[in-house]
């Protein structure tokens, strides 16, 4: 396992060392493509963009001054080339309605849940911000996977702190419904009552 | 609420976090890293035409004829190289130029434009610059 920092393999790549860009593709192609695919939707065209991403950073690597982190600026470009892709295609998805979400609904999904195995967790989370709209979907995984600060986001993402609390609450309620209509579909039903 | 969000706000994080990235296809560092070194290779590297090292000797022997012809005009040590002194014992005269008004307005629209060469270079960076 290598411990140099990203610093020391820009560097290296600045000073010829093509070789040393791969250690940087290493350790973010997961990250680069795990953000564009919530935001482009579509295996194939995620993987096209992140490739995209990598070149364009690699290209532009000379202008990376440092002053945020490597991370942070990979992303923006990959959340730039994402959006891009999707207007290009225009396949923006409009605002959805958002269900109340009460204190007891909370803890019955999080106690439906636990009932499911991780396996089935992990698809139904997937399939929950799948159901966002691409904005939302790149700002929750920098906000809950990555711990990114909503500064960070804001700096990444070009909207204004304000909004970035906006949509992540938003999000945040938008993915709570849907995890309702997932793992309680029986209270989701107009009635309110289990069936 | 507030207790709300935050329970949610954990939930969340748990679940997200749990579920992991995703991984592209197996090839994909192979075929980027074809794309990159194929970049690498398009990229002219500047190697510039007299190296720093003969600019240093140019100086160095152009500095030390001045002096020697400056200093000791007459000892005759530049003329026994062929080279003609006489230009410094008698003192340089240099001609006075005369410009007419056409040509001075040319030459200051001329330096205003090339003074704003940097500031545009500046801005178009910025414009299109990825960070």
């Amino acid at each position: 396992m290598n411990r140099h920092t990203d610093q020391h393999y820009i560097r290296k790549t600045l000073q010829g060392d093509v070789n040393s860009f791969s250690v940087l593709i290493d350790r973010y192609q997961n990250l680069v493509y795990t953000v564009v695919l919530r935001v482009v939707k579509v295996k194939e065209e995620a993987e096209e963009v992140s490739q995209d991403t990598f070149l364009k950073a690699f290209e532009s690597l000379k202008s990376y001054r440092g002053e945020s982190k490597f991370s942070s600026w990979l992303y923006s470009i990959a959340y730039r080339k994402a959006l891009d892709r999707v207007r290009k295609n225009s396949r923006m998805k409009p605002v959805e309605l958002i269900e109340d979400i009460t204190e007891k609904n909370v803890e019955a999904i999080d106690n439906a849940l636990h009932f499911l195995e991780q396996k089935e967790r992990n698809a139904t989370i997937q399939k929950c911000i799948e159901q966002l709209p691409e904005k939302e979907a790149a700002i929750i995984t920098f906000y809950y996977f990555d711990d990114m600060s909503v500064r960070e986001i804001s700096a990444i993402t070009d909207l204004s702190e304000d909004n970035v609390k906006v949509k992540l609450h938003r999000s945040r309620k938008k993915l709570f419904s849907l995890l309702k209509q997932f793992v309680l579909p029986e209270i989701s039903n107009s009635n309110g009552r289990a069936i | 609420m507030e207790e709300q969000s935050k329970r949610e706000d954990q939930i969340l994080k748990k679940l997200i976090v749990e579920a992991g990235t995703e991984s592209p296809s197996h090839d994909f560092k192979a075929k980027l890293m074809d794309a990159v070194r194929e970049k690498a290779d398009q990229k002219v590297v500047y190697k510039p035409l007299i190296p720093g090292k003969v600019w240093i000797v140019v100086a160095a022997v152009f500095i030390g004829v001045a002096v020697i012809a400056v200093l000791f005009p007459s000892s005759g040590m530049l003329s026994s190289f062929g080279l003609d002194t006489s230009i410094v014992e008698t003192g340089i005269s240099i001609p006075k130029p005369e410009f007419s008004k056409t040509f001075i307005y040319a030459m200051i629209f001329l330096s205003l434009f090339l003074f704003q060469v940097p500031f545009l270079k500046k801005y178009v960076e910025a414009k299109y610059r990825i960070d």
